[in-house]
């Protein structure tokens, strides 16, 4: 099971799952999420973001920790320190903001 | 489950792992299976699973249309409807043109089916008075509005019945009683016509009445009466 | 223009017509009764009552029967219109046409889509773990409320 924010819903606050959770819509807030997280192309996440896993598709601006890895795809972009053990950045991705990978 | 896919189709679910504090909007169809503090407000149709746990802080959860199996404390309006299926535990105030409790669905609170704006403004006022009064005294309170348009649409509720009977066809349909529940609000500054039924009859074969628009409903009904004898 | 019933009971508090022991007692489409209403069985209005009834069956009310006044009963089915309060032991169910305007008390409240209500109802339940909490007080003084609307 998951938790799926759809593009047309907008989520102002704080976010806490065991669970995987999908964002293609918007979240402002804080997101602390104990399993994957997927930020979707065209998602917009102002947020803090906790997770095991981190994949971002869209925009995200707000600092990561991922106690596994972030994926920065192609056309995402991230703006915001990441604290994760592995980090790819994808050709064609928009990164600004410190990397920590001595976790 | 979380595929890409789903998720593009505007299939939203809050999984039964997951705790929303904040502000939930949006258009589209929610579906929630965990816990939800805070707001609630989509255009959509919005299904509260039985592991749903809501809790509305501020105003009324609210959706076109709301089908509920799972527990919310606060206020719920649908735009359209308010189902509570089996399992549904509520405590506050339903407002829907439509509303279902099935057997199995529990509520506590104030129901008002129909979609005048009065009658909403009725179930607002209640949400915003409730939490600064203690129980009984809002408990008390509460029904305050609720007997004079109750006698009203007594009075009013006679006349589609009477109208069905005489042209022979099935008792008051659908149509009137939506009128009659619409216009209930309108009667409510009116003074109580539920009395003097010895000349009710007369009333009854003038039933449908010549409009007086300078006299409020209920007086319209007494005057008949007298006129009448 | 035919009159829509051929009797009226003008009876007083204390009647008797509905406490037979016959356990299908019906008060026919054509019947008006104002004053209260009493019986030990079950009873099914079709007509018009102008008073609280007390029933200790079930009771019916039927599609085009009005009841103004407070309701008991063992059950209640409500098919037409009533405006006043309803307490049952076991099962309320407002049926799709009914008109009610009052407040209900029973073990199960059940609404039909469709139905035109406006009033409480007051089910004895708890919310479970965290959702209970500053909203317990709401669901006392149904007693208040109901004398508030006494007649």
């Amino acid at each position: 099971m998951a938790t799926v924010i759809g593009q047309d819903i907008t989520i102002e606050g704080e976010i806490t799952a065991d669970e995987a959770v999908v964002v293609a819509g918007t979240v402002r807030g804080k997101l602390s999420v104990d399993g994957p997280v997927t930020i979707e192309a065209g998602a917009v996440v102002e947020a803090d973001v906790g997770a095991s896993t981190l994949s971002v598709g869209g925009t995200l601006t707000g600092n990561v920790t991922a106690s596994e890895r972030v994926d920065l795809l192609a056309g995402g972009r991230l703006v915001g320190d990441v604290k994760a053990a592995r980090l790819t950045i994808a050709d064609g991705a928009v990164f600004k903001g410190n990397v920590d990978m001595e976790g | 489950m979380a595929s890409h896919s789903s998720s593009s189709n505007g299939a939203s679910v809050i999984g039964r792992a997951t705790v929303i504090r904040g502000t939930i909007r949006g258009d589209g169809d929610l579906q929630v299976e965990g816990r939800v503090e805070g707001v609630l407000d989509v255009s959509g149709e919005l299904t509260l699973e039985d592991s749903a746990r809501v809790r509305i802080e501020d105003g009324a959860l609210s959706a076109g249309r709301v089908a509920i199996r799972g527990a919310v404390s606060g206020n719920v309006r649908g735009t359209s409807s308010i189902v509570l299926e089996q399992g549904a535990r509520v405590v506050g105030d339903l407002s829907a043109p439509t509303i279902g409790i099935r057997p199995g669905g529990l509520l506590r609170g104030h129901v008002a089916t129909g979609d005048s704006p009065v009658s909403q403004a009725l179930t607002r006022g209640r949400v915003e008075r409730t939490p600064a009064r203690t129980g009984r005294t809002a408990a008390v309170a509460a029904p305050a509005p609720t007997p004079a348009p109750a006698r009203g649409r007594s009075a009013r509720a006679e006349v589609p019945a009477a109208r069905a009977s005489s042209s022979g066809s099935a008792y008051a349909s659908p149509a009137i009683t939506q009128r009659t529940a619409a216009e209930e609000p309108e009667a409510a500054p009116a003074p109580a016509p539920t009395r003097g039924r010895g000349s009710r009859e007369t009333a009854r074969e003038a039933a449908p009445p010549p409009v007086m628009p300078a006299l409020r409903k209920g007086a319209r009904g007494q005057m008949k009466r007298k006129n009448g004898k | 223009m035919a009159r829509d019933y051929s009797a009226t009971y003008a009876t007083k508090a204390g009647s008797r017509s509905a406490s037979s022991n016959s356990d299908s007692n019906v008060l026919g489409r054509g019947i008006r009764v104002r004053g209260r209403l009493n019986g030990a069985s079950d009873l099914r209005i079709d007509g018009e009552v102008e008073g609280d009834v007390s029933v200790g069956g079930s009771l019916e009310l039927g599609e085009g029967a009005t009841i103004n006044g407070n309701v008991a009963a063992k059950s209640v089915v409500i098919d037409g219109a009533l405006t006043g309060d309803v307490q049952a032991e076991g099962t309320v169910t407002i049926r799709a046409n009914a008109r009610v305007s009052g407040n209900m008390n029973g073990a199960e409240i059940s609404l039909e889509e469709g139905a035109a209500f406006t009033g409480r109802i007051e089910a004895d339940f708890e919310l479970p773990d965290g959702l209970a909490a500053g909203v317990g007080p709401r669901g006392v003084g149904a007693e208040g409320r109901r004398n508030a609307r006494g007649r």
